[in-house]
């Protein structure tokens, strides 16, 4: 879903790297140390057993029901969906104690490629640009495609992909959605639109706010997410009838070269819950527990 | 008439400015957030005086090299977002430093925290610095000069003589920087910290309700800074009454 916020993250963490060195002579001196300590140690143990942290680390972008999302549990902040209940099979596999970071989707490629992250989960799919900046491990679940979002008023103008030639659409920045929409990576999204007059936010409900007050003219998001607007907003449909295909499947995240060592322990638990049927079954969960919270009973 | 009211309330799409359903059982996003917001202003804000108060008075210097790095610093922080310094601070020093995830009060996690209102003080500062420094120079110069010829020192001169002369100009001010901080800082939100824009957020993505939220953050800043203005204005009215000849 969300793509190349990458060249960004570099471009900061080049930013960054240039004022502690210029900076702060005395902060510089000590920040490779701890770095080189952390990745030597792991590199060693992963090549004569997995690793075994006591405690996982764990990024992810609570704003995306079903997938990552805020609710109130018994009065308490709780964030679920399906890419937590994921993190938690990963963590108790390895034995590990799971802490969760929720912060912005742009910046969590940024912290895993710093150490500050063990691992992301955050829907967040498999591209080229991606994997040059961080290591993946196998998809854990096969999404919908990408589907695109209208007023119900306007529906029978979209029959095809052509139709939005001219027209204003909005979609995720940074993300594979935005693709489709500008066209200007046709590798990672080979269908995509032509002449759309492209319009990237930062947070879905930013997106439905600018299509139902007209200010974009369609909107494109993930399956899943696409359905559950036009469910709950009577004003608003999918269309039908425009194949957007898919653009890569979601994967779990963690530093380039997984210095931790973490990989395979993740891609084992990947594989054991695909073989239980477990990520269906967490999927079903995270979908009720968001629609218990729509429906504010 | 109510029932008109009752029904045009019950009909609101989840993209409506008023649809405030999420009420009250995500109230408790909006007070937490309120409380994020008001200990994450007013600690920068505080936090700040010290530092601008000392880059003040190196502005206020002879020496070119203390007055020029005094420049330096608040024409950095002046002239760039504070958005920039915000990710320049929490992924650059606080990347090195790592924080325990302690919560304070059950829902502010110190190691998010801390960042941001380092971050906060530090642009803060160069601001507050430069209503120190407008402060300062606002005491008409006879006043040092007398204090001088009197036989205090330079130092006895500030400190006795033009500083609390200064305070009656700067304290407005400062008011009114706290007031534009509990605004500003709602920009910390991108780093997950949990104020009371990321409340509206949450709540926004959670719920479907995408507008109301929004609006509600909006009425509850409004509560807190227009009540904290005409606070400001009162005592600035006070003060100034023994200006009055």
């Amino acid at each position: 879903m969300k793509n190349n916020k990458k060249i960004l993250g570099l471009a900061l963490s080049a930013a960054l790297s240039l004022s502690l060195l210029a900076g702060c002579g005395g902060g510089s001196a000590t920040t490779p140390a701890p770095a080189e300590s952390k990745g030597a140690e792991p590199a060693q143990s992963q090549a004569a057993e997995p690793a075994t942290p006591t405690k996982l680390v764990f990024g992810t972008s609570a704003d995306y029901p079903p997938f990552e999302f805020h609710i109130l549990k018994d009065g308490q902040d709780t964030i679920v969906g399906l890419d937590v209940s994921i993190a938690y099979e990963i963590a108790k596999d390895m034995g590990a104690e799971l802490e969760i970071v929720d912060m912005n989707f742009d910046n969590l490629l940024t912290m895993v490629t710093q150490g500050n992250l063990d691992f992301v989960i955050a829907d967040t799919e498999s591209t080229p640009d991606r994997e040059a900046a961080a290591d993946a491990s196998k998809p854990y679940y096969e999404d919908l495609a990408p589907m695109v979002l209208v007023k119900k008023a306007n529906l029978d103008q979209y029959k095809s992909i052509d139709d939005f030639t001219g027209k204003s659409v909005g979609a995720q920045t940074g993300t594979n959605k935005a693709l489709i929409v500008t066209g200007e990576d046709e590798e990672t999204a080979p269908i995509h639109m032509t002449g759309a007059n492209p319009v990237l936010l930062t947070t879905v409900g930013d997106l439905v706010n600018q299509l139902v007050y007209d200010k974009v003219d369609a909107v494109v998001l993930d399956g899943a997410v696409a359905v559950k607007y036009a469910q709950t907003n009577s004003d608003l449909a999918v269309v039908e009838g425009v194949e957007l295909g898919s653009v890569g499947l979601p994967c779990v995240w963690v530093a380039e070269g997984d210095p931790k060592g973490l990989l395979p322990s993740i891609n084992a638990t990947i594989d054991r819950l695909l073989a239980e049927g477990a990520i269906d079954t967490f999927m079903e969960e995270a979908d009720a527990l968001s629609s218990e919270a729509i429906g504010l009973d | 008439m109510f029932d008109a009211i009752a029904a045009w309330y019950a009909g609101l799409g989840p993209a409506s400015f008023f649809n405030f359903k999420f009420l009250p059982k995500y109230a408790v996003y909006f007070v937490h957030g309120i409380e994020y917001t008001l200990l994450l202003s007013v600690v920068s804000v505080l936090l700040a005086i010290i530092p601008a108060l000392l880059l003040a008075l190196m502005r206020l210097s002879k020496n070119r090299f203390i007055k020029g790095i005094s420049g330096a610093y608040i024409a950095v922080f002046r002239s760039t977002p504070l958005l920039v310094q915000l990710s320049i601070i929490y992924f650059g020093p606080f990347s090195v430093i790592r924080l325990p995830v302690v919560q304070l009060f059950g829902f502010v996690d110190i190691s998010r925290f801390i960042p941001g209102v380092i971050a906060l003080a530090l642009n803060s500062s160069a601001y507050v610095a430069e209503i120190f420094r407008a402060g300062i120079l606002a005491v008409d110069g006879g006043q040092m000069e007398a204090a001088r010829s009197l036989g205090l020192s330079k130092w006895q001169g500030m400190k006795l003589v033009v500083l609390p002369q200064a305070v009656k100009n700067i304290l407005p001010a400062l008011a009114n920087e706290l007031v534009t901080m509990v605004k500003e800082s709602s920009i910390v939100m991108a780093l997950g910290m949990q104020d009371l824009m990321w409340g509206a957020k949450t709540v926004a993505s959670t719920t479907y309700i995408t507008l109301a939220p929004y609006v509600l953050a909006a009425i509850i800043y409004f509560c807190i800074n227009f009540p904290a203005s005409k606070a400001i204005e009162a005592v600035e009215r006070r003060m100034r009454r023994g200006d009055q000849r």
